[in-house]
């Protein structure tokens, strides 16, 4: 049942705030078209203006692309080498969205102006989430190790010559990657929350208090942290159908697949708020009671406990 | 182990089916009785060699391969060139592979191994012992022959290059003590190098296999006898002729199974044998598709398939270091249980190494010397077959919305072969095993087809079935395939070839310039007189009189050029706005030419080698230029990377 409340609280409240999912993916889209107008450029510079480009603006045909890439690798490398860049500077940046969802989600509707919650939630937040990046590095080298000790024994297990057997314990070895790399996003994810809601400047205790709070409540968190996931996974399955229809042949389909992209990318930042929402109530409803906000009045805690 | 192997050469020439009228010269007879126990890994074995001196030189001393000694240390010059590394497999310190000569002595003769030293023809290298010689007490006169009996061991390497072992998978593949060529009168005994393959002489091979009950063999040939014995082992006797080379497997794990493959254009008819690992079952149909495939695409485009049996060996499940090589009548494929079908690499190898069974199983060229001899060709084949039953765009993979072809795939690796090496150099001379690959196998194969296109596809073919008919079972050379390129095509090709196989250069023209101006009217002071607008003639290429076309003229400039070193002819297609085409040709010697064309019309493109026929050619997309821009394909691949990654920043995100 917990699971579920929390599971249509978030999604309530992601819903209710289109305003967050707005700035999410325009975040999102600014970023990224740097990295548009990079490889613009590139692909200009080196393909230049050849018929080649008919046939790739026809086809899409991966054996062109890939001999055009091969060819004239040289600009293209510009873009693939900004693209780390651009990713670590959106990953900074990140830390300020990840404090301003949770003001806005924690402050009452209505109460504030949403630019005034958002952009002060992610200014204030700013200098503490950065901190639990660092001494989250606590929780990722238990989880490195857990792996690592994991992989250590099925290479001693594994027989070579048995490929059935590999191949099953190269399914575990992603499978456990993937469980751990989830587990320690959904433990900062609480952190966070733990963060915002008591606004505490204790960030290595909340890291803590968030561990002891997943492992209490595995069941719970983890249960509501992959109920969200199928529904990600759902909304990425509807956009590859969609995507699949739309041929890109003309200017008209190439816009369309952008757009249908966009409206993709909007999803996820839904989603994105969802996850929060939906934690948020997670830790709201099973959380011991939480110290008010200053100047908060209860009005706050009301809100988020619904 | 038999006693008697003369009597039993005597027996088999006696069965029905089993002698013809021998294809080859057979130079050397080989009769060999091999114990394998799989608890030391070890072979032991027993060879009586009759080898003929089909030259006109006296002989005094013989070379024999020693090709497992390649594994015996980390010094031998394989392991120093290949770093214990081959195509990804790594060598395992627990467990090197050796083979010692106990005894080699001549029939009836003086005991010759107090004569045995070891040599490094190629390297020097005194911790090489991968080639041996013995010294004769008398000469092997032009015509004798001499007869040898050796006896040797084995220790089979943990497998990581072709042959060797794992778990009970076993791989024999140069296992044995093998003579050397004597070509023109001169030894051709190489060691054994990392890049390298091998060279062997044509024969007849007896070889009695003794192995424990359990285990399946596979071997070279046709099985002519099975006895099982009072120690709980199985003697398998197996005889091939007009072959160079002998390989066995054997595994309990294998499952054996046997179709038959007949043709009746070309005239072929043979036993597929299937020795697939009970782990890879679900694959087998896809080796048999593929090996019907390549049994008919060979026989039809080269000639018939000679030999009677055809085996397929599928690796244990972590043999596969021993996968994709060839052996005559045998050769090793490779897969694994969850190989999606959209993957064809176990087609792609099936049809390549049964390939293999021409491009060096029949026409039998020097593999250390002049690899594209073989390798190339079989490229160029395994392209062809590949693109034939499986699709030229999708041959190699073939998913819903990535699909990849194998001309694609070696076209791509022929773009980025380097500047380095020619196609034509010595397996261990290359700077490196990339460029020796991306050389001999790539650019060699991407290179006859682009001689397919020059030639014509009916002339090349014709060329290629020349090739084999002339030089089967016989030892071609480089100049001998363009002999007979040139003979056959009636056409002088040392222009191409002299490039293209010599020469470590690229192929790159380009249309570098391309513009469509308006021809002005006169203006200013012409000899004293101001020009009267429109009275003037404009020269034109085309012939085209401006003052009756009363129409503004565009002086229409093309340029292309040669980028590369190497010259090839051009054409040249040039294409005005109102649809009209104009073909040039251009030598190509220069480093750029210029086109004028003063028309009422603009240009529309330019395109040089507009059939794409030199495929070798290493930048289509500067092969041709338009006027007026395609912005919506940049902007397609852009906006496609842009959403590529939108999705990661979503995902680091989350």
């Amino acid at each position: 049942m917990t699971i579920t409340s929390c599971y249509k609280r978030g999604v309530t409240e992601a819903t209710a705030r289109p305003n967050l999912m707005a700035v999410l993916w325009l975040f999102n889209v600014s970023f990224a078209s740097i990295l548009y107008v990079i490889f613009f450029r590139a692909f200009n510079a080196s393909v230049g203006p050849s018929l080649v480009l008919k046939d790739l603006l026809k086809t899409g045909d991966m054996n062109i692309l890939l001999e055009t890439l091969t060819q004239t690798a040289g600009p293209f490398a510009s873009a693939f080498r900004a693209a780390p860049i651009v990713i670590l500077l959106y990953f900074l940046a990140n830390v300020f969205l990840q404090g301003g969802i949770l003001n806005v989600l924690i402050v009452p509707r209505g109460r504030e102006k949403f630019a005034d919650s958002f952009f002060g939630g992610g200014g204030q937040f700013y200098g503490r989430f950065l901190r639990l990046l660092v001494y989250s590095a606590v929780v990722w080298v238990a989880a490195i190790i857990l792996f690592f000790a994991v992989n250590a024994a099925l290479r001693v297990l594994g027989d070579p010559s048995r490929e059935r057997q590999m191949v099953l314990f190269a399914i575990i070895r992603v499978a456990l990657g993937l469980f751990l790399l989830h587990l320690v996003k959904m433990v900062l994810d609480y952190a966070r929350i733990m963060i915002a809601v008591r606004d505490s400047r204790t960030v290595f205790r909340a890291l803590m208090d968030a561990v002891r709070f997943v492992i209490r409540r595995l069941g719970g968190t983890l249960g509501l942290y992959y109920l969200l996931g199928l529904t990600g996974l759902a909304i990425s399955l509807a956009y590859l159908g969609v995507k699949s229809l739309i041929g890109t042949a003309t200017a008209a389909g190439i816009l369309t697949a952008f757009l249908v992209t966009q409206v993709y990318i909007a999803g996820r930042s839904w989603l994105r708020a969802a996850y929060q929402a939906g934690q948020l109530e997670m830790f709201t409803i099973s959380g011991p009671p939480r110290e008010p906000k200053q100047g908060d009045n209860g009005a706050k805690e009301e809100t988020a406990a619904g | 182990m038999r006693k008697t192997p003369i009597l039993l050469g005597v027996v088999l020439a006696c069965m029905p089916g089993i002698t013809s009228a021998a294809l080859s010269r057979q130079v050397v007879n080989y009769d060999i009785h091999v114990r394998l126990h799989p608890e030391t890994k070890t072979l032991e074995g027993r060879e009586t060699l009759v080898w003929l001196n089909d030259s006109n030189t006296e002989v005094t001393e013989l070379p024999f391969h020693l090709y497992l000694n390649a594994f015996k240390n980390n010094r031998t010059t394989f392991m120093k060139e290949s770093g214990g590394l081959s195509r990804g497999f790594k060598a395992d310190d627990a467990n090197w592979g050796r083979i010692t000569v106990r005894s080699i002595r001549l029939r009836n003769g003086p005991d010759l191994t107090p004569t045995l030293a070891y040599a490094a023809p190629d390297d020097g290298n005194p911790d090489d012992q991968t080639v041996m010689r013995v010294t004769l007490p008398a000469p092997v006169k032009p015509g004798e022959s001499a007869a040898l009996e050796i006896d040797f061991e084995a220790k089979l390497p943990k497998v990581f290059a072709r042959s060797g072992f794992v778990g009970n998978f076993f791989m024999a593949g140069q296992w044995f003590p093998k003579i050397g060529v004597l070509r023109e009168g001169v030894w051709n005994c190489h060691q054994y190098h990392a890049q390298s393959e091998f060279f062997a002489d044509y024969g007849v091979f007896t070889v009695e296999i003794t192995v424990p009950e359990a285990y399946v063999v596979g071997a070279t040939g046709r099985r002519v006898k099975e006895s099982r014995n009072a120690d709980g082992t199985k003697s398998l006797v197996y005889f091939q002729e007009d072959v160079h080379d002998f390989a066995w497997t054997t595994c309990p794990d294998f499952v054996e199974s046997r179709e038959r493959f007949t043709l009746d254009e070309p005239k072929v008819d043979t036993e597929m044998i299937f020795l697939v690992h009970r782990a890879h079952l679900g694959q087998r149909d896809r080796y048999v598709r593929a090996l019907r495939q390549g049994l008919e695409f060979y026989s039809k485009k080269y000639g018939a398939y000679p030999y009677g049996t055809i085996t397929l060996v599928d690796p244990a499940p972590g043999g596969m270091g021993a996968g994709g090589m060839e052996y005559p009548t045998l050769f090793t494929a490779g897969t694994m249980s969850f190989m999606p079908r959209g993957l064809r690499m176990p087609e792609m190898v099936t049809i390549h190494e049964f390939g293999h069974g021409y491009w060096y199983g029949i026409v039998g060229s020097n593999e250390f010397e002049e690899a594209w001899l073989d390798e190339g060709i079989n490229t160029y084949s395994e392209i062809k077959a590949m693109s034939l039953y499986y699709g030229a765009d999708r041959a190699m993979i073939d998913f819903p919305g990535l699909k990849i072809g194998d001309f694609s795939y070696q076209r791509l690796a022929t773009i980025g072969s380097g500047r380095f090496d020619p196609i034509v150099r010595k397996s261990w001379d290359y700077i490196s095993g990339s460029s020796y690959s991306l050389n001999v196998y790539s650019k060699a194969g991407i290179m006859l087809l682009t001689l397919e296109r020059v030639l014509g596809e009916d002339v090349m073919a014709r060329v290629m079935r020349t090739y084999f008919e002339t030089w089967k079972f016989r030892h071609p050379r480089t100049e001998d395939f363009v002999r007979t390129a040139e003979e056959t095509s009636g056409r002088g090709l040392g222009w191409f070839f002299d490039q293209v196989l010599h020469s470590p250069d690229k192929l790159d023209y380009a249309v570098t310039g391309l513009r469509s101006e308006e021809v002005q009217e006169p203006k200013g002071i012409f000899d004293g007189k101001a020009a009267a607008a429109g009275k003037s003639k404009t020269e034109t290429a085309a012939g085209v009189d401006r003052r009756t076309a009363r129409k503004p003229a565009f002086r229409n400039t093309v340029v292309v050029a040669r980028l590369g070193e190497w010259v090839f002819p051009q054409e040249i297609k040039v294409t005005f706005a109102d649809g009209k085409e104009v073909r040039e040709t251009w030598d190509g010697r220069d480093r750029w030419k210029k086109f004028v064309y003063t028309l009422p019309v603009k240009l529309a493109s330019a395109q040089v080698d507009p059939e794409n026929r030199y495929l070798l050619d290493v930048n289509f997309a500067n092969n041709s230029r338009t006027l007026a821009p395609t912005p919506w394909a940049a902007r397609k691949y852009a906006l496609g990377f842009m959403g590529w990654v939108q999705h990661l920043l979503s995902f680091v995100s989350l």
